[in-house]
């Protein structure tokens, strides 16, 4: 008989309810769930034909474990204790666990609870690294806390909103829905992007700029917000502080409108009625995402973003605020989860010893956890991987997969090449796999219960609707077994996620007074709930910032030229970005039927002019070179996108890593935009 | 027994005081399970909480029950859940629980050899119009000052919306919280089938007054199936009737009245804002360019149902597009229009907000005047357009379907040799 179970769709950050409907154990179809607050029974493509990948007959069934050079299926048993017996043979620095954004709280719990007390490590990440960790420090430093602040529902209340390094209605569609709500009861919408995408179709002022000038542009905007007197004098000066420094650096020459025109191919006029409508809305709020943070001046467009929501007072209000827009279903939840090499969870800095002793205390292992020192980040793992004496020897990967989604393909592939062993944990064999000593199959989203958290840090309920194929397991359950096997039973004695959600309340500050029973209602509940008669906090910052003394922090930045520039061998920039059909590496969406018969293939977008020039027409095959690496791909010709810049979709196995690269110095985000390219013809192309 | 109009309950005293209206379809349903006069019900029944209704496909008489009260918030169309059940069950016989777009949504897969009316039993509702839950929750929030988790009903009577928590009641103008933005669906406001005559019986409150304003359903008969049925409730023991008196006759057929001459006026306005001409043309262009291509409204249209669908055809609509090219809605209005029942499915969950039911509902009003079919109606001509279906064009153009297909799929300046042909 049919049923329907709703639960949350897998794929981006907004956390759309989707009810899967059921009949004789199989997944037949979705609606959208009426009742849920984010999406109010609506659904984007993706959500609509999420359940098609679910049943695929390629689906991992059984563990395999590599014998000979060939995989072979066995039981968890002789898995477990493979692995077990190889975990124990690496010590502390020697082993990397990585986690996934992409499944439960609850996994993720258990898995960073695995890599502190059973391996005794900090080297443990997650792919946020890659895309929001310049949101993560960026907004931390400026108030306190690196989250969104305001909630999905609230954007719809905004009378301006501006939106940058996002392409919303394709990224996020369900919050462009917001952005219709808002133009509906006579808001303005301000989009700076370098392509005419969908969402630039609906903006009221649309400024076409080159990728990588967004801080000239933001500077430009609060200098003539200051010169105007538009700044909320009350709010600068009662809740934040180093204004002054702000001040003197945006109002330099350099960044007054007709420089910055010529610095981002502006006009001169828009930049003059963006700051006007900014400055003198009531309400403004900024939306943005990996366009932004995505590349290696990411916090320092965060930290501008932040300084003109300060500058204008649009913090702690319905309809304001620095939304920052996760790209996966449990992104936000992973983070707070500490699955990350320097946090526990609720972001207690792992070097804070009252902290340590506490958790240590907890969790109660006989040996002792890792010691209070900040572990590897991704990159510094893959690197460290690669190295010939004192590498990381073993790692465990959950739902990643990083010789795709890494930025230095050729880096990653080196080190994972390098290991002595590796675990993948995954529902479907991916490319990472293949260089795997032992696969584990995973349960994928509608086959486990749980608890995600999505982008406006509303806490909320998956459903499991049918069995996982084969004997393939949720993620919570395979680690508890191992952990179990390895002799730390009474550390993991969880029979169901419940019992793990209850202890993320101890442990997890801010989720502290939620129970799994209130996370189920059809509301959730958004972080910080700090006691069970707690509602949950739809709006951050209402009265005081989470720096010590309450107050925001204005941190001017300046413009930088990016690391790269088109010149003469390189002459066009590189930027990525989504398609509304696609996610990610395309592991889920190109196994759904619906999705794959829109795109199913990658391409390279180019301006007629620019197509002209270098002698292609569209669906042409061209050669795209980096100064790192090239690829061959299909060309579409289109008038949408800047002329001197080229656009491809950030996804198809290993097409754009090809050409990225990994950052030069330091534990900094990846940079994945803007990069330069040189495009020409394919010779015999068909 | 002959009368056509009814007040009636549940025989169980139990049932009469937990379920609305004095429980007489809770105890109409039992009946019909019971006798295993049908083998299914499709029913509505509370989810998490009073906003959250979800369809249910109920075999016992021991479930029954959960279906009981009445539920305002969320237009769920059980329409499809009846087909749903009967392409999987064929021949299995259906009692369901309809309203007014539902029995119309019905009617036309009656039509379309989709259904049989001889294995169902269709019980109608008077239906005023249903919220939306989300918004019906920040209503009762702001406007109220209620808890909208602690309210215990929420429902419209004689016009009024009808907020009951504890010992608190507040009755709201239907219209005046239609100007606040909180009203009910656009589609509901246009809806002129308040009272589902199509159906075997209908039920509701309308007619009723005194004592039994609270405690009984008013039950009005529409064809001797219907009868048949509510004598045999009867017989058994699952329900009481007694015959209306003519006060409470005149009540119903005096608030049927106005909420047709209300929703009159609605459509009226609604389809003047569409315009005429170029001008509704340039209208839905600018409208449906914010589509994102979804798809969910043809599933959430219960006669969106070809197999083969037109917008997937590549030299119609080019895929991977956002937004689609206007083809994809030309195809949906050309395929629909005619028999739209203004049902407000793909309204509802248009990701976009994108007026689709208005633009459907606008068209369809006109091709009623042009060509007389009335959609969702039992009496009347049949179907008249079945598109897609290959027998039609033969029909209509003759043998010219493939020749067709290759006009689209060459580029134009190919498109001489065909006519040469």
């Amino acid at each position: 008989m049919l049923n329907q179970i709703p639960t949350i769709c897998p794929y981006c950050g907004t956390g759309c309810s989707v009810n899967l409907i059921v009949q004789d154990g199989k997944i037949i179809g979705t609606t959208p769930n009426i009742r849920s607050p984010v999406n109010e029974g609506k659904l984007c493509p993706k959500g609509t034909y999420c359940h098609q990948f679910v049943h695929s007959m390629d689906r991992l069934k059984k563990p395999l474990i590599r014998k000979g050079g060939v995989f072979i299926e066995t039981d968890w048993e002789t898995a477990y204790h493979l692995i077990a017996k190889k975990l124990k043979e690496c010590n502390a620095g020697e082993v990397g666990v990585l986690a996934s954004a992409r499944c439960s709280n609850e996994d993720n719990y258990a898995l960073m609870k695995f890599a502190r007390g059973v391996l005794k490590t900090n080297n443990l990440d997650h792919c946020a690294r890659l895309c929001h960790e310049a949101t993560m420090t960026g907004l931390s430093l400026s108030f306190g806390n690196g989250a969104m602040t305001n909630s999905i529902p609230d954007i719809g209340k905004s009378d301006c909103i501006f939106c940058l390094g996002s392409n919303t209605f394709e990224q996020h569609p369900l919050i462009g829905r917001q952005i219709v709500r808002a133009q509906s009861s006579g808001g303005k919408f301000i989009y700076a992007d370098p392509r005419y995408t969908p969402t630039a179709i609906q903006a009221d002022l649309f400024l076409q700029f080159y990728s990588g000038s967004d801080v000239a542009v933001l500077n430009c905007i609060m200098g003539e917000i200051i010169r105007n007197g538009w700044e909320n004098k009350e709010f600068i000066s009662l809740r934040t502080r180093e204004y002054d420094s702000l001040k003197k650096t945006v109002l330099q020459t350099k960044y007054t409108p007709g420089e910055v025109s010529f610095l981002t191919g502006v006009s001169e006029e828009d930049l003059l009625r963006a700051a006007e409508w900014i400055g003198t809305a009531d309400k403004c709020t900024v939306l943005y995402a990996m366009g932004l943070s995505h590349l290696s001046g990411g916090i320092s467009n965060v930290r501008a973003i932040a300084n003109l929501m300060m500058l204008t007072g649009n913090i702690g209000r319905p309809g304001t605020g620095v939304n920052a827009l996760r790209g996966q279903n449990n992104v936000q939840g992973a983070c707070d989860m500490g699955c990350i090499p320097n946090f526990f969870p609720g972001y207690q800095p792992v070097t804070d010893s009252t902290f340590h002793r506490k958790i240590g205390r907890i969790w109660n292992f006989p040996d002792g956890i890792a010691p209070a020192r900040t572990g590897l980040d991704i990159n510094q793992m893959f690197r460290k991987a690669g190295m010939k004496h004192d590498n990381i020897k073993a790692m465990v990967l959950v739902g990643e997969n990083p010789l795709v989604t890494e930025p230095d393909q050729n880096m990653v592939e080196h080190a994972v090449k390098n290991l002595e062993f590796l675990v993948v944990s995954d529902i479907f064999f991916t490319k990472t796999c293949e260089y795997a000593h032992v696969v584990l199959p995973a349960a994928c989203y509608a086959e486990k219960d749980g608890t995600v958290t999505n982008t406006e840090r509303r806490v909320q309920r998956l459903c499991k609707a049918v069995d996982p194929p084969g004997i393939a397991k949720p993620d919570w359950q395979i680690i508890t077994e191992l952990a179990c096997l390895m002799g730390y039973s009474d550390q993991f004695p969880y029979k169901d996620p419940s019992d793990i959600f209850r202890e993320i309340t101890t442990v997890c500050e801010p989720y502290k007074g939620m129970t799994f029973e209130q996370v189920s209602l059809p509301d959730g509940i958004c972080w910080p709930c700090p006691s069970p008669d707690h509602p949950g906090t739809a709006i951050l910052y209402t009265d005081r910032f989470y720096h010590p003394d309450g107050k925001g922090v204005f941190c001017p930045v300046e413009w930088k030229i990016p690391a790269e520039l088109p010149d003469s061998s390189y002459p066009f920039r590189l930027t990525s970005g989504r398609v509304i059909w696609h996610w990610h590496t395309g592991t889920m969406t190109r196994r759904s039927k619906n999705l794959n018969d829109e795109v199913q293939e990658a391409y390279i977008e180019v301006h007629p002019a620019d197509a002209e020039k270098v002698r292609v027409a569209d669906g042409d095959m061209i050669r795209v070179r980096s100064r790192k690496g090239q690829l061959s791909c299909k060309v579409r010709i289109v008038p949408d996108i800047k002329e001197g810049m080229i656009f491809m979709p950030s996804l198809f196995d290993a097409a754009l890593s090809r050409l990225t690269g990994a950052p030069s110095a330091g534990p900094e985000v990846s940079e994945y935009r803007p990069i330069c390219v040189a495009v020409e013809p394919l010779p015999g192309g068909d | 027994m002959s009368g056509r109009m009814w007040y009636g309950w549940s025989a169980n005293d139990n049932i009469r005081e937990t379920a609305a209206s004095g429980g007489l379809v809770t105890g109409l349903l039992l009946s019909l399970l019971s006798s295993e006069m049908v083998d299914a019900v499709c029913a509505l029944k509370r989810g998490d909480d009073l906003y959250d209704p979800r369809p249910v496909l109920v075999t016992s008489p021991e479930e029954i029950q959960e279906c009981a009260g009445s539920m305002f918030c969320g237009s769920i169309l059980t329409a499809d859940w009846v087909l749903g059940a009967v392409e999987a069950n064929p021949g299995i016989k259906i009692a369901s629980v309809v309203k007014g777009c539902d029995a119309k949504v019905i009617y036309e897969l009656i039509k379309r050899n989709k259904l049989d009316r001889d294995d169902l039993f269709l019980i109608g509702l008077n239906c005023s119009g249903t919220f939306s839950p989300v918004q019906t929750r920040t209503f009762i929030r702001e406007v109220c000052g209620m808890n909208p988790d602690s309210v215990d009903s929420f429902l419209i009577r004689d016009g009024r919306v009808v907020v009951r928590s504890g010992d608190i009641t507040k009755e709201y103008p239907l219209e005046n919280i239609e100007e606040r933005g909180f009203g009910r669906r656009d589609s509901c406001r246009r809806c002129d089938t308040p009272i589902p005559r199509q159906c075997d019986i209908v039920c509701g409150t309308w007619g009723l007054y005194g004592e039994n304003s609270d405690r009984a359903t008013f039950v009005e008969v529409c064809t001797d199936k219907g009868l048949d049925f509510l004598s045999q409730a009867e017989k058994n023991g699952h329900i009481t009737l007694v015959p209306a008196d003519q006060g409470g006759v005149k009540a119903r057929s005096r608030v049927e009245a106005a909420m047709l001459t209300i929703s009159e006026k609605n459509r009226k306005e609604m389809f003047a804002k569409t315009g005429s001409g170029m001008e509704r043309l340039t209208w839905i262009m600018e409208e449906t360019s914010r589509c994102i291509k979804c798809y969910q409204c043809s599933h959430a249209c219960p006669l969106c149902i070809c197999q083969y669908c037109q917008t997937k055809k590549p030299w119609l609509v080019k895929p991977g597009e956002v937004p689609p090219p206007l083809m994809f809605h030309l195809i949906r209005f050309s395929h629909i229009a005619d028999s739209c029942v203004n049902c407000g499915q793909c309204e509802d969950r248009c990701a976009m907000d994108i007026p689709v039911s208005l633009m459907m509902h606008a068209l369809q009003d006109e091709l009623e005047k042009m060509f007389g079919y009335h959609p969702g109606r039992p009496e009347g001509m049949p179907i008249l357009a079945k598109v897609n279906q290959h027998e039609e064009w033969e029909h209509h153009y003759e043998n010219s379907y493939q020749k067709m297909i290759r006009l689209f799929s060459q580029k134009v300046a190919d498109t001489e040799d065909i006519k040469e042909e």
